[in-house]
């Protein structure tokens, strides 16, 4: 059954949904011991970097997640702003993420387009990855005004052109990120769930 | 690059699908959850529903509906109707609603602008502005639930929503939403180079000639399509479509 | 409980009640068609009178014809060649909340191709939805009763509006000239069926809901003097002919089977008629096919052998899509599955004043017939 955490502003119903599309068995994770002994976590976000590590702390789940991706060895992929969290911080915000990896979140520099970048745009694969298998459509959808700029990086899979180039997903052992939301980028997004879900 | 967007716009009144002639006389169009449905498998980039009639209204909204709605979505879903507080929002979010749109809360309230976007982070907070001709044929911002024009300068209010964390604009044109008499392109004077967010504009769309043209404007980010996907001819004949891969000429 | 047979020329067979075999094993369905083919070789030299009739009486009017639009494949191409014919049609579509992508698409590429103005009814969703539910209540077969009786109402009454006599159906004898077996279907223009089932397991009345019994039928059959007419019988019709053409000028989006243009209809044919009544529409559709010679019987029995949904997965998407639209649990459509049929007979029906009346028709016109060749003979 695959873990799904619910945070405070978390957008599960999409995810859910997706899940269910592939025939797989899920469970909802409000607290540290709702989770299932799949190695497998889907960190959906949705709303500011605070609100969203706060609501984590708050449910006790900051601790245990980590417990379980670094000990445990937990497969996790982070969605949008649960991508995100994964870093030390966000210029976003106060609070201090995960820190899986050791990098920062910064805002678009708004002076040549439109912050936030939102709608339809192109992934550039940069590293072979499994989470990509089988993805038709290099197209997906962004709704952000922070993101990881650091695309020269080990832990780039893919980068994204918008303004200048940012990380698109992310990959460190069993730590996944996408920025982009899989769960409403139709057949490809959910390849992308799949393939995190069989391959990662 | 950054593609821009082609939205269709869908009027709820609580679990009927509507469409309205500048926000007046709404007639019955159909079963939101089938078309919706159709929507998404013809793929569009996003969908925006507004339950037009619940701001008015003192129960709280439909999450029944709102919920089988994101059931038949494989891609972004805006709605608005009726949004007053952050439990709400905080609902709409966990049922797979990608996006939330205030109007008249916005336009009574601009510090509920603020609350939102520092919650949920502005990303998610479309704030949506009336614009109406008066009598002279000067636009006036609008406000629907009292049916009053306003007095306050229209770009001014949107610097202020922007100011106060709204994610992204969209301007309505409800001189001629509803019409299929063709978008009014002086419009497009009203919105000021420096709004540095995503602009989404609707109102009397009736050709993909105009989809593009409009797309075409630097400050645009998308277009909201109403009547012109949901009808057809003379006889004003339900018929769900879409603008195809062939007929658009933009990408950012 | 008579022993199964199937035939030895078609693939129809004993779940068809009025079935019955020849000594050759050749059943009736197919004796009856080749009788109705040849009556309808005569009438394809009449196209030309047909469409000059259609045009003369549609001179200075709005429109000359009507034809009703599905998405499918019949209508599709009927209303192709009647415009390509110089025909000038109102295109009419009933939308009862069912309609699949596939339908919108191929309606949308039609209308827009051939700029022919189309008319939509849309029947109120929440009181189709109570109808249908009173149908399946009611434990009848032809639940689409509901769509073709209202189906007739919105054609006829918009002729009338528009005073055109001619209505163009996309029916015709080498698609669907197989009689459909009497325990298969309803009789098509049974209203007071319809508001008795409704009556019995419904609270709420028809409202938007357009009906079409026998004395609408002689209203305007007899007085408005519009006529029903089956155009594809006036040319030839290919049916694999027609979707290439289809292909090619307007980009048609075939479907897998025959009526998979409505969710409904798909679920119907492909789950409800087939696990509730025991009936797989496929045989009738298939046979008729093998009679007009468009496909081999070996093929016609490869294909009924696979199961009705192309894979199960469909099937789960449709129960599932069905349950929702419905609000109904699952444990509700096992139940239904499960309850044994019951007539439509067994609620109010005018079928048998619609028969006194087709016998009185009939003999009137056979005693004028006779009094004609007298006269003639004197």
């Amino acid at each position: 059954m695959i873990n799904i955490i619910k945070s405070g502003v978390g957008n599960i119903g999409s995810i859910v949904r997706v899940l269910e599309d592939l025939d797989y068995e899920y469970k909802i994770v409000n607290k540290p011991q709702d989770f299932s002994n799949t190695k497998k976590i889907i960190l959906p976000g949705v709303g500011s970097y605070d609100s969203f590590i706060n609501s984590l702390i708050q449910n006790k789940l900051l601790e245990e997640i980590k417990y379980l991706v670094l000990k445990e060895k937990y497969s996790i992929l982070g969605i949008c702003v649960g991508m995100q969290s994964f870093f030390l911080n966000s210029e976003e915000g106060s609070s201090i993420g995960f820190g899986f990896i050791d990098d920062k979140c910064k805002k678009f520099k708004n002076n040549t387009k439109k912050v936030p970048h939102i709608g339809w745009n192109k992934v550039n694969i940069k590293k072979k990855s499994n989470l990509f298998n089988d993805i038709k459509n290099n197209y997906f959808y962004f709704a952000h005004s922070y993101a990881v700029f650091e695309t020269d990086k080990e832990f780039t899979t893919s980068t994204t052109n918008y303004i200048e180039d940012f990380a698109s997903a992310i990959s460190q052992n069993n730590i996944y990120g996408v920025q982009f939301h899989p769960e409403k980028s139709f057949d490809q997004g959910k390849q992308i769930i799949k393939n995190f879900i069989e391959k990662c | 690059m950054l593609k821009k967007r082609v939205i269709p716009i869908l009027q709820l009144n609580d679990d009927e699908l509507v469409k309205s002639i500048k926000y007046k006389n709404h007639k019955y169009v159909g079963d939101p959850i089938n078309v919706v449905r159709i929507f998404n498998e013809i793929q569009v980039d996003e969908i925006i529903l507004l339950d037009v009639f619940q701001s008015k209204k003192s129960l709280d909204l439909n999450y029944e509906i709102i919920k089988d709605i994101a059931d038949e979505c494989r891609m972004p879903f805006t709605y608005g109707g009726g949004i007053k507080n952050l439990d709400q929002v905080e609902k709409l979010f966990s049922l797979g609603v990608e996006k939330i749109s205030i109007n008249t809360s916005a336009l009574e309230n601009h510090e509920f602008i603020k609350t939102l976007s520092k919650v949920f982070g502005s990303q998610s907070i479309v704030v949506s502005v009336d614009i109406k001709k008066d009598f002279f044929g000067k636009r006036k911002l609008y406000n629907w639930k009292k049916n009053k024009m306003l007095s306050e300068d229209i770009q001014d209010q949107i610097r202020k929503y922007v100011e106060f964390g709204a994610g992204e604009i969209l301007i309505n044109d409800v001189s001629n939403e509803g019409s299929l008499s063709g978008f009014d392109f002086s419009m497009l004077e009203l919105i000021e180079k420096k709004i540095n967010v995503p602009i989404i504009v609707n109102g009397g769309i009736n050709s993909y000639e105009q989809i593009n043209k409009i797309l075409q404007n630097d400050n645009v980010d998308a277009v909201g399509v109403g009547a012109f996907f949901i009808y057809y001819g003379p006889h004003r004949a339900v018929l769900i479509s879409y603008i195809q891969e062939e007929e658009r000429k933009i990408i950012k | 409980m008579t022993k199964y047979q199937v035939c030895s020329r078609c693939i129809m067979d004993t779940t068809a009640e009025d079935i019955y075999f020849g000594k050759d094993g050749i059943c009736n369905y197919c004796s009856n068609f080749l009788k109705r083919q040849n009556k309808v070789v005569k009438d394809k030299k009449n196209l030309d009178e047909l469409i000059s009739n259609i045009k003369n009486n549609g001179k200075n009017k709005k429109y000359d014809c009507i034809i009703g639009i599905s998405g499918g494949v019949d209508s599709s191409y009927s209303l192709i060649k009647a415009c390509e014919l110089g025909l000038n049609p109102l295109a009419v579509h009933l939308d009862n909340g069912w309609n699949s992508e596939l339908a919108q698409h191929n309606i949308s590429k039609l209308i827009r191709t051939y700029n022919v103005d189309l008319y939509t009814h849309v029947i109120n969703w929440k009181e189709y939805r109570n109808l249908q539910e009173a149908f399946l209540k009611a434990n009848v077969i032809d639940i689409e009763l509901l769509m073709d009786n209202a189906m007739l109402a919105v054609n006829y009454k918009l002729a009338s509006k528009y005073n055109i006599k001619y209505i163009l159906s996309g029916t015709n004898t080498a698609t669907e000239g197989f009689k459909i077996p009497e325990n298969w279907s309803w009789f098509k223009n049974d209203a007071k069926n319809i508001k008795s089932i409704v009556k019995k397991f419904s609270s709420q009345k028809l409202k938007t809901f357009p009906t079409f019994g026998t004395f609408d039928y002689i209203y305007y059959e007899f007085f408005k003097k519009i006529n029903w007419v089956l155009f594809p019988d006036y040319f030839e019709y290919d049916k694999k002919k027609a979707i290439n053409l289809l292909i090619n000028k307007i980009n048609f989006k075939p479907y897998p089977y025959k009526h998979y243009e409505s969710i409904f209809t798909r679920f119907y044919q492909a789950y409800i008629l087939p696990k509730k009544f025991g009936v797989d529409k496929r045989k009738l559709h298939l046979s008729n096919l093998i009679v007009s010679d468009q496909i081999s019987k070996e093929e016609a029995k490869r294909i009924i052998q696979q199961p009705t949904y192309p894979n199960e997965d469909d099937e789960k998407k449709d129960i599932k899509y069905f349950l929702k639209k419905m609000k109904w649990p699952e444990k509700d459509l096992l139940n239904y599955i499960s309850k044994p049929e019951i007539s439509h007979l067994s609620y109010g029906s005018e079928k048998t004043i619609w028969k006194k009346l087709k016998k009185v028709y009939l003999s009137s016109r056979l005693l004028k017939l006779i009094i004609k060749k007298n006269i003639i003979s004197q």
